[in-house]
């Protein structure tokens, strides 16, 4: 397969003044040097979907805004469907969408679909094209009902929708998400989880995602790419990352027993409390399923969750060193 | 240039869905006329108006001069507040510049302004006023074809001092210095050919400054093919080199984009 995406050597800092009196902060004001970004590398293929995590501050939105062309590096070779961001902008604009979760590219007064129109002439689509495209895409979006509302009177869930389909108008080659999911529910980060999943797979998009929310890395995207400090960390298939980094998961019961006792290998207590106890499960040493059926002979269980460990335990996992 | 149109089209939608906005600066804008025209009439009463310029003349100059201001939206707020908050990097990534995008928009609002302070506005003016310009219906056609040219080069103007923030981090008191130049060579108060030999109107009116207000609005008083054309001709001539000069301007700015967080 062709690449699609593909970062060399990736730099970039950012100049912060610091803290000085009023006359010496006028007269010869003074700058520390942070590097958001330093080194950075790697290459994705087209149709590939890869989930770019890291704790905040790490550099992956300054890295995404890089590869979209809003940024100047400092430094390295970045190439997207064969462009330079920051140097053929307008050219890589057709190859590419965008979502910045925090940001909206909506007209705020006006409904949705007012946009899409706005942005079809902006891509130059021909008419006959923009209205397959769209009612393509509202049919797969199901958001018949949302896109004649004003922008304004949409729910976080019903906008981020409309967002991706903004995105996804012209057929980008290659999709760029900042933190699609941050602020949605449960129903509304699944929905859009499977609504990118799909168009991908549908028109062959290659997708680049930063987030937070192993669920987005998990139920999205193929392969992981981890960075802090500005230096990739990691760079495994997400079936790996699962196995290798993800060994611990958080179990929650409730019981009509007051307490318990799980004394068992590989079983460490977080928190006890009358009629409910959370334990993480190292799996590489008991599986969930031992546990659970450990806990069923003690008592009578309620309620069970099972959960994986938050992000930033994965990430603080990995850092570490000891599963690269 | 279709995209452009479509921009200006939804702007001018936009624009014209925000009643109470609109409302609100065309009341302020009639207060500002009625007062202007109070004061021109006080003074005229008293005998100390220019005996060169009618009373109507002059109190339809005062109008429209004000009108240049609330004819153009406030670009330069919007600019801005992009430029603060980092919006302006998400625009980049269009296959539409963010400079003529912006001054597209400001085109399309400014086009639901005219519509209603030109319309509405003659039968208050005119009520106010109490007659017509001496120079009839042509001079306040003239005046209003100076006015779109005068307004395009203020949006311009603003849009400068909005990437200003770049520098500035502050776009306001910089949008406040062009509008007191205004106010000094601009003619705004006191018609240009009014102003006293230190300040010769003659230079003044080949100012940008000028160009806004004064010599469009001065075509009251001289409202023929010659006095329209040196006028109009001066606009375009400064249309021109504001456009290009604010085409390098924005090319410096690219290279100040910083967008953090995330």
């Amino acid at each position: 397969m062709a690449q699609s995406v593909f970062v060399e050597n990736l730099q970039k800092s950012f100049k912060v003044r610091k803290k000085s009196g009023f006359l010496k902060g006028l007269f010869s004001p003074e700058y520390t040097t942070v590097k958001a970004v330093d080194g950075v590398s790697f290459s994705l293929e087209e149709g590939e979907r890869v989930a770019f995590v890291g704790p905040n501050g790490a550099g992956k939105s300054t890295t995404i805004k890089m590869l979209s062309g809003i940024l100047h590096p400092d430094g390295g070779h970045v190439e997207i469907g064969g462009f330079v961001p920051w140097i053929d902008r307008k050219s890589m604009a057709y190859k590419i969408g965008t979502v910045f979760g925090q940001r909206s590219q909506l007209w705020y007064h006006l409904p949705a679909q007012d946009t899409f129109e706005l942005l079809s002439y902006a891509y130059d689509m021909s008419r006959d094209d923009f209205k397959s495209r769209i009612k393509t895409l509202v049919d797969a979006f199901d958001a018949g009902h949302i896109v004649s509302k004003p922008v304004r009177q949409l729910s976080l869930g019903e906008r981020m929708r409309c967002e991706i389909i903004a995105s996804l108008l012209h057929r980008p080659k290659i999709l760029f998400l900042d933190e699609p999911t941050v602020g949605l529910d449960v129903v509304s980060k699944g929905v859009i989880r499977d609504l990118v999943k799909k168009a991908s797979d549908e028109d062959g998009t290659t997708v680049l995602l930063t987030s937070h929310d192993t669920g987005d890395m998990e139920r999205v995207c193929d392969r992981v790419i981890v960075i802090d400090h500005g230096h990739l960390v990691a760079d495994k298939p997400v079936r790996e990352l699962r196995s290798g980094f993800i060994r611990e998961k958080i179990i929650t019961l409730a019981m009509k027993e007051e307490a318990i006792a799980l004394d068992m290998n590989g079983v460490r207590l977080i928190e006890a409390m009358p009629h409910q106890l959370r334990v993480s499960v190292d799996t590489s040493q008991v599986s969930v399923e031992a546990v659970l059926q450990q806990a069923m002979k003690l008592s009578s269980l309620q309620d069970i969750t099972v959960e994986d460990p938050p992000m930033e335990d994965i990430i603080k996992e990995i850092y570490a060193g000891s599963l690269l | 240039m279709i995209k452009y149109y479509h921009f200006a089209r939804i702007a001018f939608g936009d624009h014209l869905n925000n009643r109470l906005r609109i409302f609100t600066r065309y009341l302020v804008f009639l207060l500002l006329d009625w007062v202007m025209i109070a004061m021109w009439d006080l003074i005229y009463k008293s005998g100390y108006g220019p005996a060169s310029i009618p009373r109507v003349d002059m109190a339809w100059h005062m109008a429209f001069a004000q009108m240049m201001f609330f004819l153009s939206p406030r670009l330069f707020v919007v600019i801005e507040s992009d430029v603060r908050s980092g919006n302006i990097g998400y625009f980049l990534n269009r296959p539409i510049p963010y400079l003529w995008m912006r001054l597209s928009e400001g085109i399309g609002a400014l086009l639901g302004n005219l519509l209603i302070y030109y319309v509405v506005s003659i039968p208050f003016i005119y009520w106010m006023v109490g007659g017509w310009p001496s120079g009839g219906a042509v001079a306040i056609v003239a005046v209003f074809v100076g006015l779109v040219l005068a307004s395009v080069l203020h949006l311009l103007f603003q849009i400068l001092a909005g990437l200003s923030t770049f520098w500035t981090n502050d776009a306001v008191f910089i949008y406040h210095s062009y509008q007191k130049f205004c106010l000094l060579f601009g003619g705004i108060y006191v018609p240009l050919v009014l102003y006293p030999s230190f300040l010769s109107g003659e230079v003044l009116k080949f100012l940008p400054f000028a160009s806004l207000v004064g010599n469009p609005v001065g075509l009251l008083f001289d409202p023929t093919w010659s006095g329209i054309a040196g006028v109009m001709a001066l606009q375009i001539f400064w249309l021109g080199f504001v456009g290009v000069g604010l085409s390098m301007f924005y090319q410096m700015c690219l290279r100040k984009v910083e967008v953090h967080g995330g």
